[in-house]
């Protein structure tokens, strides 16, 4: 009975005992058996594969240049210094990269695409500068070495070179291409477009075919007489803009000595005449004639002005000598 | 021989010989657009003139203004003094490709109409030419710049400055500073004036408590007379009395002096 009842005590103890290490057996099975095994049945796994990314912010994706004639506009023969600032920002980018531009084409006019100025009239620069100088546009990718690190800013400038004298006027435009690079051969970069606009001023040009006119050669010509208002000048306008002759001289006056007669006795007419006619020349500031001249869209054009004249009667003999101005007007 | 020779001499009368003709020929050119000045009365307004040269050659031009400008509008000129022009330069040197700005400055008189008269005139810019001609015509090329004028209010009161004298007064802003000048003057002698009254004031000694009861003003019905400011019509009337006080005084004066002689008779 003793031996029972202690067999009786035990039995309890052992059944616990035995409880509780099968309770720790089945709770560190839970524990250490992997969560995927474990949960094959219940967990979702997700991964992913992040890559590289050349990102690009730009502060402003239009630079509109502006000169020093009336409203903004850019004079032939002037240009802009490259101080025009676009901000590169390598926003959500994680790679450092270097900025890249390049020109995607020429400068162009919409409403004429006759007129057009060359890619590499855009400066750019590091930094900016206070003449018009710099590094010229190409339409090939260029490493500028502007370094645009991973959440970091860099500045890159803008200019113009000195517009051609016969570019026409009107507003251009030139679209650049712009990028920060990867490291190849990884290519993942957003491309962002630059648009320029500039205004550029008209021009108008004079070039004559003669500075001198012979009215007579070496025979003389009595008083009294004529010349026919057939006497050729050829007028070319160099520049952009339609032109208006003005024409005015001075009186006749004799190399010796005080004799003189009025410089209204130099005709002069648009077209070739067969006797002395036309409209009689004026001193300054002369006569804004109805001759035009169309500007050079390509090819110079020209207009005629023709002279003769005719001496007063009783004009002593000697040489004498006139200067006539012929001027375009724009 | 004489003979001949007098035959031949009238027909040898005008001699024109062939001139040399330079080898190169300027190429002088002009920004586009015409300057157009709309000046403020008393004042001055400089616009730029750009001076082109299409050659390879370096090129000096000479610029000259127009002799007079010409009115283009139809408005009588009467009273209306003529705007004044200037260039900065007279003579430019313009690169090969390059340019050169002249600046073209119209002054317009304080006299003149806004948007009342209107002008035109042309400037000339003409290459120097360094041909040699003993005769015939030399041809020079150039470029013309139309310009045209008209005056606009002013919208400061700067004035520029043109002497001053009584024949040439004249314009808003004269009339301006005449009336203000009026009126401090006016406002002076006011000041003055009132000024001069206080001794009046001052003689006017506050009477004693009691009288000065005695000679409270009478109440005026409907209004309260708490002000102790005595207008003009209450002094008025404090003079009357006083002028009334002393006759009485005379005549109380000379009653007793009549009783006197009386008694002693």
């Amino acid at each position: 009975m003793t031996f029972m009842t202690k067999q009786t005590g035990r039995i309890p103890g052992l059944v616990l005992g035995v409880t509780v290490g099968a309770a720790i057996v089945v709770l560190s099975l839970l524990l250490y058996i992997p969560n995927g095994n474990a949960s094959s049945s219940n967990n979702v796994i997700a991964s992913a594969n992040v890559g590289y990314l050349c990102d690009i912010t730009l502060s402003n994706t239009a630079v509109t240049l502006v000169g020093t004639g009336a409203a903004g506009a850019i004079n032939p023969g002037s240009n802009v210094i490259t101080a025009n600032l676009v901000v590169d920002t390598n926003t959500n980018g994680n790679l450092n990269g270097n900025l890249i531009i390049s020109a995607n084409g020429i400068w162009y006019q919409a409403s004429n695409p006759a007129n057009t100025m060359l890619a590499g009239q855009t400066l750019w620069n590091p930094t900016s500068l206070s003449s018009a100088a710099g590094n010229a546009l190409t339409t090939s990718n260029t490493d500028t070495k502007i370094s645009v690190n991973i959440g970091a800013s860099n500045d890159i400038f803008f200019g113009l070179s000195a517009v051609p004298l016969d570019t026409g006027a009107g507003i251009y435009t030139q679209n650049v291409v712009i990028y920060n690079s990867c490291p190849s051969p990884l290519t993942n970069s957003i491309v962002k477009t630059l648009v320029f606009t500039a205004n550029i001023a008209g021009s108008c040009g004079t070039l004559l075919s003669n500075t001198a006119i012979t009215f007579s050669g070496t025979t003389g010509i009595a008083p009294g007489s004529n010349v026919d208002t057939a006497n050729l000048v050829v007028d070319t306008n160099l520049g952009s803009s339609t032109t208006n002759i003005i024409v005015y001289g001075s009186n006749w006056v004799v190399n010796s000595g005080t004799a003189n007669f009025f410089v209204t006795n130099t005709d002069w007419n648009p077209t070739s005449l067969g006797s002395f006619a036309g409209n009689g020349l004026l001193q300054s500031p002369g006569t804004v004639t109805d001759i035009t001249i169309a500007g050079n869209t390509g090819t110079a054009v020209s207009n005629n002005i023709y002279f003769g004249l005719q001496i007063p009667g009783g004009t002593l003999a000697g040489i004498y000598t006139q200067n006539i101005a012929i001027e375009n007007s724009c | 021989m004489k003979s001949r020779l007098s035959l031949l001499l009238p027909a040898i009368l005008f001699l024109a010989i062939m001139v040399i003709v330079p080898l190169s020929y300027s190429q002088i050119g002009e920004v586009a657009g015409h300057l157009d000045f709309s000046v403020q009365v008393g004042h001055n307004e400089t616009l730029q003139w750009t001076i082109l040269n299409f050659g390879s050659n370096t090129i000096t031009v000479s610029i000259t203004p127009p002799p007079s400008l010409q009115l283009t509008s139809n408005a009588s000129t009467a009273n209306q003094p003529l705007p004044t022009y200037s260039v900065s330069q007279s003579v430019v040197v313009v690169p090969p490709g390059g340019s050169k700005i002249v600046n073209v400055t119209v002054t317009m008189p304080l006299n003149d109409t806004p948007n009342f008269a209107s002008w035109e005139g042309i400037l000339s810019a003409v290459t120097v030419s360094n041909s040699s001609n003993p005769g015939g015509a030399n041809i020079e090329g150039g470029v013309a710049k139309i310009f045209s004028i008209v005056a606009v209010p002013s919208t400061t009161t700067t004035i520029v400055s043109e002497g001053f004298s009584l024949g040439s007064l004249g314009g808003t802003t004269t009339y301006i500073v005449i009336g203000a000048l009026v009126v401090v003057i006016i406002a002076i002698i006011a000041y003055y004036l009132l000024k001069g009254r206080k001794p009046y004031a001052k003689k006017q000694k506050p009477a004693p408590a009691g009288k000065r009861q005695a000679q409270k003003r009478p109440a005026r019905s409907g209004r309260r007379t708490g002000t102790r400011q005595r207008g003009s019509a209450e002094r008025s009337r404090l003079a009357r009395l006083e002028a009334e006080n002393r006759k009485l005084r005379q005549q109380i004066g000379r009653g007793r002096a009549t009783r006197r002689r009386t008694r002693r008779r």
